[in-house]
């Protein structure tokens, strides 16, 4: 990059950085301007979004001169009547924000081309005509205006009924009826847009949040809330739910909210997020890649549930991976151990965990002996059995097992008698280091 | 010349988000740009409000 370009970075709350903002006259970021060797602005990019080949394109595209705000500008001092051109220059200064500027050349664009006949540009994927995508443009302008006018919009909605950029329009004019028009007029537009994409939750939503407004029709806003929630499979977004709840609040049934979204609800989320963050954790680290977000996460899913066994054991095999054995004690060790050494099968589980990673081995069999003295089964003694193993202390690990055998049902009893295997040949091997 | 420059750059998200992989000019933009006219470059402002 360095190669191609000097790199200056504005950042903002710093002095040169915030001067830099003021005199370029940028309000978003990221925004990405090239600057020619005479300071003049050549081009910019407002925004990213992925893939960034896409991005570094746009860059190619910008060292080449191609479309860039530059190259756009001279060609339409030569070209003025150049529909392609004049696009293209309007998009550039509506990205800065530029509206009158914008407004004026998308507006040459509809005297150039009023019939749409001249090219076509992209959006989302799909190719519009520069007519229309003017159209467009100038309705988004006009809706989004401190004065905030819906005409231009609603009049693309009936000259291009079968428009592709149509959701995006309706989404436009939702922002305006969100909190604007009349009741009817809004109940009106709402019921079109709703019934045009009847199952997108984002669409149901904008419905529920102008009937919250309103304070009126909230069987309506119930109807739409508990169809968001049948749409999102019963997984929905809490800001969903809280809607819900608020039409139930102005309904004077507040028990009814706390049934949608209350302690239940949220205690679900909770749930989720630490399943979630448990995977999460546990992806990154096998590829061990992006190790420390993964510990961060599995950090804070501790911090969901901190009783949580699963969780517990989880996190300290994740910080064994990590190479952190203190932090895996302090989540997973004989601290911890000493709040169930009553229960049997925990204490087992504890013990058969830190065997099978090989460390803490002294507390693994403090913790399978109470486990076997306060439930002596096959499985119980075969935990001593292993954690004696992996201490290598065969003698000890071979008596263990024989309890194991001497106490199991015949179909399990060939499991341990691949554990008396186990021991006889780390023994053997022991052995033939010795000599 | 897209893959020299993605070589560099590796990603955008680097660009936007790290301060750290990049060459960044130390001085005002003026003399970003008097840089730029030495070594036949442009200068590429990258405006930043995350650090």
């Amino acid at each position: 990059m360095n190669s191609n370009f000097v790199l200056f970075r504005a950042s903002r709350g710093e002095k040169t950085g915030d001067e830099t903002f003021k005199r370029f006259n940028v309000r978003a970021t990221p925004t990405i301007m090239a600057i020619g060797s005479d300071g003049s602005e050549v081009d910019w990019h407002v925004g990213y979004s992925p893939p960034p080949d896409n991005f570094l394109e746009k860059l190619e595209q910008t060292l080449k001169g191609i479309d860039t705000f530059k190259s756009l500008s001279e060609k339409y001092s030569k070209e003025p009547k150049n529909v392609e051109v004049v696009f293209k220059l309007a998009q550039k200064y509506d990205r800065r924000y530029n509206q009158e500027k914008a407004l004026e050349l998308y507006q040459e664009v509809l005297a150039i081309d009023p019939e749409g006949k001249m090219g076509t540009t992209d959006y989302d994927e799909e190719k519009v005509t520069y007519t229309e995508h003017a159209e467009f443009s100038i309705g988004t302008m006009k809706v989004y205006s401190r004065k905030s006018d819906p005409e231009p919009l609603k009049a693309f909605v009936k000259k291009y009924p079968e428009s592709k950029m149509l959701k995006s329009v309706y989404g436009r004019l939702s922002y305006y009826y969100r909190a604007r028009g009349s009741k009817e007029e809004a109940a009106a537009f709402y019921e079109d847009y709703t019934s045009r994409w009847p199952e997108d939750p984002n669409v149901l939503s904008s419905y529920v949040s102008r009937i919250i407004r309103n304070k009126d029709n909230f069987d309506k806003g119930i109807e739409l809330a508990e169809k968001i929630k049948d749409v999102m499979k019963y997984n929905p977004e809490p800001s969903y739910m809280k809607s819900l709840a608020e039409l139930h609040i102005l309904k004077e049934d507040k028990d009814k909210a706390e049934e949608v979204y209350g302690e239940t609800f949220m205690d679900r989320q909770a749930s989720n997020l630490f399943y979630n963050l448990i995977d999460y954790a546990n992806f990154w680290v096998g590829k061990d890649a992006n190790v420390e977000s993964a510990e961060e996460m599995i950090d804070l899913a501790l911090k969901l549930k901190p009783d949580s066994g699963y969780g517990v054991r989880t996190a300290a095999s994740i910080y064994i991976k990590l190479d952190k054995l203190d932090k895996a004690l302090a989540v997973f060790g004989p601290e911890i151990v000493k709040e169930y050494m009553d229960q049997p099968s925990d204490l087992s589980r504890y013990a058969r965990f830190w065997a099978n990673q090989g460390e803490n081995l002294e507390s693994a069999l403090k913790a399978a002996k109470k486990s076997v003295e306060l439930y002596p089964s096959d499985g119980t003694w075969d935990t001593v059995s292993l954690v004696y193993l992996k201490l290598k202390k065969y003698s000890e690990a071979l008596k263990a097992v024989e309890k194991a055998v001497e106490l199991a049902d015949e179909d399990v009893k060939v499991r341990y008698k691949n554990r008396i295997k186990q021991i006889k040949k780390a023994q053997e091997e022991e052995t033939k280091g010795k000599k | 010349m897209k893959k020299r420059l993605a070589s560099v750059l590796i990603l955008p998200f680097i660009l936007i988000s790290s301060a750290t992989a990049q060459n960044w000019f130390k001085g005002t933009v003026d003399e970003a740009v008097a840089q730029s006219k030495q070594e036949g470059k442009m200068v590429l402002l990258d405006f930043f409000s995350g650090g």
